[in-house]
C-alpha cells in the first residue's frame, strides 16, 4: 500500500512539475542575440566592445546595396542596368523608406539635410567651428582670415562664400562645412552613392549604396525583421515602377537605359544578420528535432513494435527537456534559441535510461519478481544510472563555467535534463507501467552483439594502433588543433562576411577596427572627453600617421568648448575696432559688415547649441552614431573611431595601412595621469580585431581549462565509486581514445578545432561513460550467474538495450551534423561518431571472462 | 559608424571654347547657333575670369585653362591666384582644392545644375536642355552672335539673374554672369587648339589634342 501511494504521489508530482514547467516555457521569451555566444567576464576593453557589438550604434545599421548585374552570371540575368537607372532606384528606395517610422535615417549619398545643415552651421558658426579662439578675432588674425577669404572668392569654390561675405567674412562656414564633409566622399552618380569594381577582373557589377538607420535598437530583432522586410518591399516597389515605365517608353534608349530586371537587391550589417541567424536557428531547430525525433521514434518503434513502450520511452526525454527549458527560462530570463535546438540532443541520452529500464523489467518473468536477487539487481541497475547520470553532470557543469551564456544554457538544460529524465525513469515510468509490461525481446539480435561481443577483444591491438596513429596526427598538428579565429564561430556564413566587409569599405566605413571609447556619467563628460581626445590626437593627423578621427564632438561640442568659444568672441566695439584695422590694405568695402557684427554678438550672449537644437539634420546623425547612452548602467558613452592612412597610391591593393597604436597610447597616456584625470570620465583606445582574437583566444583556453577539470572530477568520481584501479582503468580506456580518434580525425578532415568541438568531446565523455559502467556492471552481474542460462539471456538483453540506445544517441546528435550553424554542427559532428566509438570501444576493452577470473 | 553631411561646395562657372568657321548665315535663331555649336565635340582653351564683388572695391582676377569634350564633360584648371581644378561630368561636380577633393551631386542642387547647365548646354549646343531652365534668346549674326539666358525657374532667377554668351562662329570670347545679387563675373576666353569637330567623333571619345595650334583667324 506505501509503494502504490508513493507511486501515486510521484505521478502526481510529475504532473504538476510538467504544468509549471509548461507555463515558464510559455511565457518565456525567446532570443537568437548571438552575443549570447560571446565570452562574457572579459577585460574592461573587452566588455565595450561587447556592449558596442551588442547595442552600439553600429547594431542598428542596414547597410544595402542594389547591385546592376554585370560580370557576375551576366548571360542568366541579362545585361546590366545603367548607372543612371541605378541611381533612380536608389533614390526610389530611399524616399520610400525616408517615409517609414521604422528608420531613423537613410542616406543614400542625397543631401535631403542639405539646408537645415546649412541653417544650424551658419546660425551657430561660432559656437561649432573650432578655429574660435581669442587670437582669432585680434587685428592680425582678422586680416589673415579675410585674406584666406579672398583667395576663396576668386575660386570657383568661392561662390557658396559670396553671399555670404559680409555676415561671414572670416569663412567659418566653409570651413566647418569643409571638416564635416572630410572623408567623406563616396563616388557620386547622379546624386547617389554608386560605387563600381575596383578592377576589371573584379567579380562586382556597379551597384548602388544604401545605409538605412533603424529607430528600434540591434537587440529588437523583431523590429529589425519588420525593418528589412520595409526596405525589401520598398526596392521591390521601385523596381516595378521602374519596369512599368521602361514599358511605357518606346524609344530604343528608354529599354537599355532604364531597364531594371537584372536589379538585386543586397543586405548586409549586424540587424540583417541577427535576422538571418535567428531565422536559421528557428528553422533548423525544428526541422532537426522533428528529424531526430521521428529517426528515434521509427527505431523505438521497429525494435520494440509497440505503441505504449514508444510513448513510455519518451516521456523521460520530453519530461527532461520541458524542466530544463523551464528552469533557463527562469534563470536567464530567454532562452537562446539554440538552447532550444540543442535539446534535441537530450533525445540521444534521455532515452537511454527508459530502455534499459524496458530491457531491466522484460527480463523479470511473470511472478518472479519479488525475489531478493532481483531486488539486489534492481539497486545495481539504479547505481549505475546514477552513476552514469552524475558522470554527464559533471560533463555539462564545465559548460555552466565557460563565460558564454549561450553554453552555460545548454549545460543548465542537459543538467536538469538528464537529472529529471532519470528521475522520472526511476520513479514515475514504473508507476506507468501496466503489470506484465514487457517489450519485445530479441533473442537472436542479443546472440549476435553476445558472439560479437565475444570477439570484440580482439579488436584491441587494431584500434590502439589506430589511436597511437591519432596521436600521431594530433602531434603532427599540435600548433593548429584550436582554431583562434572567432569568426568560426559566428553563424554568418563565410561569404556574407566578406560580403559586409566589402559593403563597409565601399561606404567608407572600413575602419572600426579601432576606436577610442570614452565612457562617462553624463552626455556633457562624454563629449568632453571626445574632445579631449581629439586634441590629444591632433598631431597624428598633422603628420599624417592617421587619416582623421571622427567623433561626436565634432557635430556637437560640449557645454564647457562652447563657453570658452563664447568667451572668446571680442564684444561689439572691440570687434568692430580689430575689424576696422584689419581691413586695411585690402579690397573690402568698409560698409557691408554689420551683420557679422550681430551675428557674433547673438551669438556671444546666446545660449549654447544642444543636442534638440540638431534634430532633423545630418549633424543629428553624426552624434547618434557615436555618441549613446546606456539605460542599464546609466552610462554614456562616445566613440571616437580613427581612420587609418591610405595606402601609398599603386602600392599593393590599396589596403590602408595599420593605424600606429603604439603613439595612439603615447598620446592618449596624458589623459590618464593625475592632473588630467576626470573622475567622470574613462578613455580606452580599442584594437578590435586584435582584441575579439584575444577575447576568443583567452576564452579557449579557460574553456579548455574547465573541461580538463571536468575530466579530472569525473575521473575522481568513479574512482570513488568503483574503487579498483583496474576497473577505473577499463571505464576510462573506452573514453580516452574514443576522445583522442574523435579529435584527430576532425583536425586530419576538418581543419582546427573551436569551442565547440570542446564541448563535443565532453559531451562523448559524458554520454559514453554510461556504455563504459555498464559493461563495467555487466562483468559484475555475469560472474556470479556465470553458468545460469538466465543470466546469459540478461547480458544479451543488456546488450541489445545498450546497442539500441547508442543508436538514438548517435541518430540524435548526428542529425546536429547537417546543421549550417556552428554551434550545432561541431557538436553533432562530434558527439555522434564519439558516442558510436565508445561503446564499440567499451566493449573491445571490456575484461574478458578470463581475466575475470584473476580478479581480485 | 557613419555621420553623412553633404554640402553644396560650390557653383560652376565653366565653358569652353569653339573656332572661327566661316559661315555667313541670316537671318539668325538660336537654333542655328546651337547646331553650329554642337559641332564642337572637344576644345581647350585659356580664360580670364574677373568677379565684381559688391563687397569688394575692386575686381578679383583669377586665370588658367578650360577643357570641353562633348557631351558632359567640362574642366576648369585655375592656374592663378591659386591651383584648383574643377571638373563636371554627368551628374557629379567635383573640385580639386588645397590638397582635396570634394564631389557633389548636381541632382541634388537643382539652383547649381541649371548653373552648370547653362555653361554645358550652350557648349554641347542642346537648346532642349537650356530650354528646361531658361528663356533663350539670340541677336547679333553668327559672326557675331549674343545669347542671353533668362531663369525661367524662380529658384534659379533668385541665384542668377542672367548669362550672356558672346561669340563668333563657332568660338565662344565671353561669358558674362549677373547673379540676383549684383555681383558679377566676365569671363573672357582665348582658344589654344583647334577642336576636334565632325559628326565621326563618338560623345564620350578622349579629346585627340594635337599640337598647340595657331591662334584663330
Amino acid at each position: 500500500m506505501k509503494s502504490r501511494t508513493m507511486r501515486r504521489f510521484a505521478v502526481a508530482l510529475w504532473l504538476a512539475v510538467l504544468v509549471v514547467a509548461i507555463i515558464v516555457i510559455a511565457r518565456a521569451r525567446f532570443t537568437a542575440d548571438l552575443s549570447a555566444f560571446l565570452p562574457s567576464k572579459p577585460t574592461r576593453e573587452q566588455a565595450l566592445l561587447i556592449d558596442q557589438l551588442r547595442e552600439g550604434p553600429a547594431s542598428h545599421l542596414i547597410l544595402i546595396a542594389i547591385d546592376g548585374g554585370g560580370d557576375v552570371n551576366r548571360q542568366a540575368r541579362g545585361q546590366p542596368i545603367s548607372d543612371a537607372a541605378l541611381a533612380a532606384l536608389s533614390r526610389k528606395t530611399a524616399a520610400v523608406l525616408r517615409a517609414d517610422p521604422r528608420f531613423l535615417s537613410i542616406n543614400n549619398g542625397e543631401t535631403t539635410t542639405a539646408t537645415r545643415d546649412r541653417e544650424l552651421l551658419f546660425n551657430h558658426r561660432y559656437l561649432l567651428s573650432d578655429r574660435v579662439t581669442p587670437e582669432r578675432f585680434t587685428v592680425g588674425g582678422l586680416h589673415d582670415a579675410l585674406n584666406e577669404s579672398l583667395d576663396l572668392l576668386s575660386s570657383s569654390a568661392g561662390l557658396m562664400l559670396q553671399p555670404l561675405i559680409s555676415r561671414d567674412p572670416t569663412a567659418e562656414l566653409v570651413h566647418l562645412v569643409d571638416t564635416l564633409t572630410a572623408g567623406r566622399d563616396l563616388p557620386l552618380v547622379d546624386g547617389v552613392w554608386i560605387a563600381r569594381p575596383a578592377s576589371l577582373d573584379a567579380k562586382q557589377a556597379p551597384h548602388a549604396l544604401l545605409l538605412a538607420e533603424t529607430r528600434a535598437a540591434g537587440s529588437d530583432i523583431d523590429a529589425q525583421e519588420s525593418a528589412i522586410g520595409a526596405v525589401r518591399s520598398a526596392f521591390d516597389a521601385a523596381t516595378r515602377e521602374a519596369g512599368s515605365n521602361a514599358e511605357s517608353k518606346t524609344s530604343a534608349i528608354a529599354d537599355a537605359s532604364t531597364s531594371t530586371g537584372a536589379a538585386r537587391l543586397i543586405l548586409s550589417g549586424p540587424p540583417v544578420f541577427a535576422v538571418d541567424a535567428r531565422n536559421t536557428i528557428e528553422r533548423e531547430a525544428t526541422r532537426l528535432s522533428l528529424i531526430g525525433a521521428t529517426l528515434v521514434a521509427l527505431l523505438l518503434g521497429s525494435v520494440y513494435r509497440s505503441a505504449r513502450a514508444l510513448v513510455l520511452g519518451l516521456l523521460p526525454m520530453i519530461s527532461g527537456a520541458l524542466c530544463g527549458l523551464a528552469v533557463v527560462a527562469a534563470g536567464f530570463g530567454v532562452i537562446h534559441g539554440i538552447t532550444l535546438g540543442f535539446g534535441v540532443t537530450l533525445i540521444g541520452e534521455a532515452v537511454d535510461y527508459a530502455i534499459y529500464l524496458f530491457v531491466q523489467r522484460s527480463r523479470r518473468p511473470e511472478g518472479e519478481n519479488s525475489g531478493a536477487n532481483s531486488a539486489a539487481d534492481s539497486s545495481h541497475f539504479w547505481a549505475t544510472i546514477a552513476l552514469g547520470v552524475a558522470t554527464s553532470v559533471i560533463g555539462f557543469a564545465a559548460l555552466i563555467f565557460s563565460g558564454f551564456q549561450g553554453l552555460a544554457q545548454i549545460g543548465i538544460l542537459s543538467i536538469v535534463g538528464l537529472v529529471v529524465a532519470a528521475s522520472v525513469t526511476r520513479w514515475v515510468l514504473p508507476a506507468l507501467m501496466p503489470a506484465g509490461f514487457a517489450v519485445r525481446s530479441m533473442p537472436r539480435l542479443g546472440a549476435a552483439l553476445a558472439a560479437a561481443t565475444a570477439r570484440a577483444a580482439s579488436l584491441r591491438w587494431p584500434l590502439l594502433a589506430l589511436a597511437v596513429g591519432a596521436c600521431l596526427v594530433l602531434f603532427i598538428h599540435r600548433d593548429r588543433i584550436w582554431s583562434d579565429d572567432l569568426a568560426s564561430l559566428s553563424p554568418v556564413a563565410k561569404s556574407d562576411q566578406a560580403t559586409d566587409a566589402r559593403l563597409r569599405s565601399e561606404l567608407g566605413a572600413p575602419d572600426v577596427r579601432d576606436v577610442v571609447v570614452v565612457v562617462a556619467l553624463d552626455q556633457e563628460s562624454a563629449l568632453r572627453g571626445s574632445e579631449r581626445v581629439v586634441e590629444a590626437l591632433a598631431p597624428l593627423i598633422a603628420d599624417g600617421s592617421l587619416a582623421g578621427v571622427d567623433a561626436p564632438s565634432r557635430y556637437l561640442p560640449s557645454q564647457a568648448t562652447q563657453r570658452v568659444r563664447q568667451a572668446a568672441l571680442p564684444d561689439d566695439a572691440t570687434l568692430r575696432a580689430n575689424f576696422a584695422k584689419a581691413l586695411e590694405g585690402l579690397p573690402f568695402s568698409k560698409a557691408h559688415f554689420d551683420t557679422f557684427f550681430e551675428d557674433v554678438i547673438r551669438e556671444k550672449s546666446g545660449p549654447p547649441v544642444t543636442r534638440t537644437d540638431l534634430e532633423g539634420s545630418s549633424l543629428a546623425i553624426g552624434t547618434r552614431a557615436l555618441l549613446s547612452h546606456h539605460e542599464a548602467d546609466r552610462q554614456w558613452t562616445a566613440l571616437v573611431a580613427l581612420r587609418s592612412p591610405p595606402a601609398q597610391t599603386g602600392v599593393g591593393d590599396g589596403m590602408p595601412h595599420d593605424v600606429p597604436r603604439a603613439r595612439i597610447a603615447a598620446a592618449l597616456a596624458p589623459l590618464h595621469t593625475a592632473a588630467n584625470v576626470d573622475a567622470a570620465i574613462e578613455t580606452r583606445a580599442i584594437d578590435i580585431k586584435t582584441e575579439t582574437q584575444q577575447l576568443y583566444a583567452g576564452y579557449l583556453s579557460e574553456a579548455i581549462r574547465m573541461a580538463g577539470l571536468g575530466a579530472l572530477a569525473i575521473v575522481v568520481l568513479l574512482a570513488s565509486v568503483l574503487r579498483n584501479a583496474m576497473r577505473l582503468a577499463r571505464v576510462l580506456v573506452p573514453l580516452v581514445l574514443a576522445v583522442v580518434l574523435v579529435a584527430a580525425a576532425q583536425v586530419a578532415l576538418a581543419g582546427p578545432l573551436t569551442l565547440f568541438h570542446l564541448v563535443g568531446l565532453l559531451l562523448i565523455v559524458a554520454v559514453g561513460s554510461n556504455y563504459a559502467l555498464f559493461f563495467d556492471r555487466r562483468t559484475l552481474i555475469e560472474r556470479p550467474v556465470e553458468t545460469n542460462t538466465d543470466g546469459a539471456s540478461d547480458d544479451r538483453a543488456l546488450l541489445t538495450s545498450l546497442v539500441v540506445a547508442n543508436l538514438t544517441a548517435v541518430i540524435g546528435f548526428g542529425v546536429l551534423g547537417w546543421s549550417s550553424l556552428p554551434v550545432l554542427h561541431a557538436i553533432g559532428t562530434t558527439v555522434a561518431p564519439g558516442a558510436f566509438l565508445a561503446l564499440l570501444l567499451s566493449a573491445v576493452f571490456a575484461a574478458k571472462k578470463r581475466e575475470l577470473l584473476s580478479l581480485p | 559608424m557613419r555621420a553623412v553631411a553633404a554640402f553644396a561646395i560650390a557653383f560652376v562657372f565653366v565653358f569652353a571654347c569653339g573656332t572661327t568657321a566661316s559661315y555667313a548665315a541670316e537671318p539668325f535663331t538660336a537654333k542655328q547657333l546651337m547646331q553650329t555649336l554642337a559641332a564642337n565635340k572637344a576644345s581647350r582653351a585659356d580664360f580670364v575670369e574677373k568677379k565684381y564683388l559688391a563687397a569688394l572695391d575692386r575686381p578679383l582676377e583669377s586665370s588658367g585653362e578650360l577643357n570641353f569634350v562633348a557631351p558632359s564633360r567640362l574642366e576648369k584648371r585655375t592656374i592663378k591666384p591659386k591651383p584648383e581644378v574643377l571638373i563636371v561630368e554627368g551628374g557629379t561636380l567635383t573640385i580639386e582644392r588645397n590638397g582635396t577633393r570634394r564631389s557633389i551631386a548636381l541632382a541634388s542642387f537643382p539652383e547649381v545644375s541649371a548653373f552648370t547647365e547653362s555653361i554645358r548646354a550652350t557648349l554641347a549646343g542642346d537648346l532642349d536642355a537650356l530650354s528646361r531652365d531658361y528663356r533663350v534668346e539670340v541677336d547679333g549674326s553668327l559672326a557675331q552672335w549674343r545669347l542671353t539666358l533668362l531663369p525661367s525657374d524662380p529658384k534659379i532667377a533668385a541665384l542668377v539673374s542672367r548669362v550672356t554668351v558672346t561669340g563668333r562662329d563657332r568660338r565662344i570670347d565671353a561669358i558674362e554672369v549677373l547673379q540676383a545679387d549684383g555681383n558679377r563675373s566676365v569671363t573672357t576666353i582665348t582658344p589654344t587648339i583647334t577642336p576636334t569637330t565632325g559628326p565621326t567623333t563618338g560623345p564620350t571619345a578622349a579629346p585627340t589634342i594635337p599640337a598647340k595650334a595657331g591662334a584663330p583667324s
